[in-house]
C-alpha cells in the first residue's frame, strides 16, 4: 500500500484556493482568497513555492496564459485541480470536520 | 495610463531568483500587484521572500556529499602546502644547528610535518568518491582543522622567530 502524504496547512490552504474559483486561479487571485479567508498575507513565493509541491503531487495542474501589458507583457499560470485533487481536499475537510467536533465542548472557556 | 516601474534593484534580483518559480509568473503577478498600488516597501518583502525561499531550495537540493568532498579536498591540499612553506620559512630563520635541537624548533617541526601529513591523506582520501555523507563530514573537519594548525603553528613560529 502507498503511504499517504498529508498536506501542510499552506498546501492545503492553496489547494482549497485553487478550487474555489471556477476557472482562473492564478497566483495573485490565490493568495487573495487566503488573506481574504484567513486574514493574513501570504508571500507570493510562498503560495508557488506551494503550488509546485501540489502539482509534484499530481493534485494540481499548470496553463500558461497569454502575456498581457497588465503584467509588463508577462504570461500568468493558471492552475487546476486534478481529480486526486478535489479527493484530497475532500478527505482533509471531512477529517477536520471529525476532529474539530470536540471543540464545541470548549466554547465559553477562555484559554 | 502610466505604467510604474517596480525598484530596478529589486526587479533585477527578482529575475536572477524567481525564475524557477514558474518562470516570467511570478515576476508577472508581483508586477500586476505594483501596478494596482502596492508599496515599495511590499515590493521589496516579496522579493525578500523570493530570494529566502529560492536559496532554501537550493541549498536542499545541493549535492551536500559531492560538496564536502571538493571542500575538504581543496582545505586539505592548502593545509598541506602550508605547512611545507612554514617547514622551509623556519629552516631559512634558523642561523645555527644548535638552534635546530631546541625543543621549540623541533616542537613546531612535528606540528608542521603532522600537519603536512593529515593534510596529504585527507587530500589523497577526498579524491576518492566517498558514498557516505559522515565520512565526506568528518573529512571536511580534518581539512579545517589542519589548516588551522597549520596557519596557527607557522604564526606562531614566525613570531617566536622576531622576538629572537
Amino acid at each position: 500500500m502507498r503511504k499517504r502524504e498529508y498536506l501542510g496547512q499552506l498546501e492545503l490552504m492553496v489547494l482549497l484556493a485553487v478550487i474555489r474559483p471556477a476557472n482562473d486561479a492564478y497566483g495573485v487571485l490565490i493568495s487573495r482568497e487566503i488573506a481574504g479567508s484567513s486574514g493574513r498575507e501570504v508571500a507570493l513565493a510562498s503560495v508557488y513555492a506551494a503550488l509546485e509541491r501540489l502539482e509534484n503531487k499530481g493534485l494540481v495542474t499548470a496553463t500558461l496564459g497569454e502575456p498581457t501589458a497588465l503584467r509588463g507583457g508577462r504570461a500568468r499560470t493558471y492552475f487546476k485541480p486534478t481529480a486526486a485533487g478535489l479527493k484530497e481536499a475532500r478527505d482533509a475537510h471531512e477529517t477536520l470536520l471529525r476532529l474539530s467536533s470536540g471543540l464545541s465542548s470548549w466554547q465559553g472557556e477562555s484559554a | 495610463m502610466s505604467e510604474r516601474m517596480p525598484p530596478k534593484l529589486a526587479s533585477w534580483l527578482l529575475e536572477r531568483c524567481g525564475s524557477s518559480f514558474h518562470g516570467e509568473s511570478l515576476e508577472g503577478d508581483l508586477f500586476e500587484q505594483y501596478q494596482e498600488g502596492r508599496s515599495r516597501a511590499w515590493y521589496w518583502g516579496q522579493v525578500t521572500a523570493v530570494i529566502w525561499i529560492a536559496g532554501a531550495r537550493l541549498l536542499r537540493t545541493l549535492p551536500w556529499t559531492g560538496t564536502a568532498r571538493v571542500l575538504s579536498r581543496e582545505l586539505a591540499g592548502a593545509a598541506a602546502g602550508l605547512a611545507v612553506l612554514a617547514i622551509a620559512d623556519r629552516a631559512r630563520r634558523t642561523h645555527s644547528f644548535a638552534e635546530m635541537l631546541s625543543p621549540n624548533f623541533l616542537c613546531t617541526l612535528t606540528v608542521l610535518i603532522a600537519v603536512a601529513a593529515v593534510g596529504v591523506l585527507t587530500w589523497k582520501f577526498a579524491a576518492r568518491r566517498q558514498r557516505r555523507a559522515a565520512i565526506s563530514a568528518l573529512m571536511l573537519v580534518f581539512g579545517v582543522i589542519a589548516l588551522s594548525a597549520g596557519a596557527l603553528t607557522w604564526a606562531n613560529a614566525a613570531c617566536a622567530c622576531q622576538l629572537h
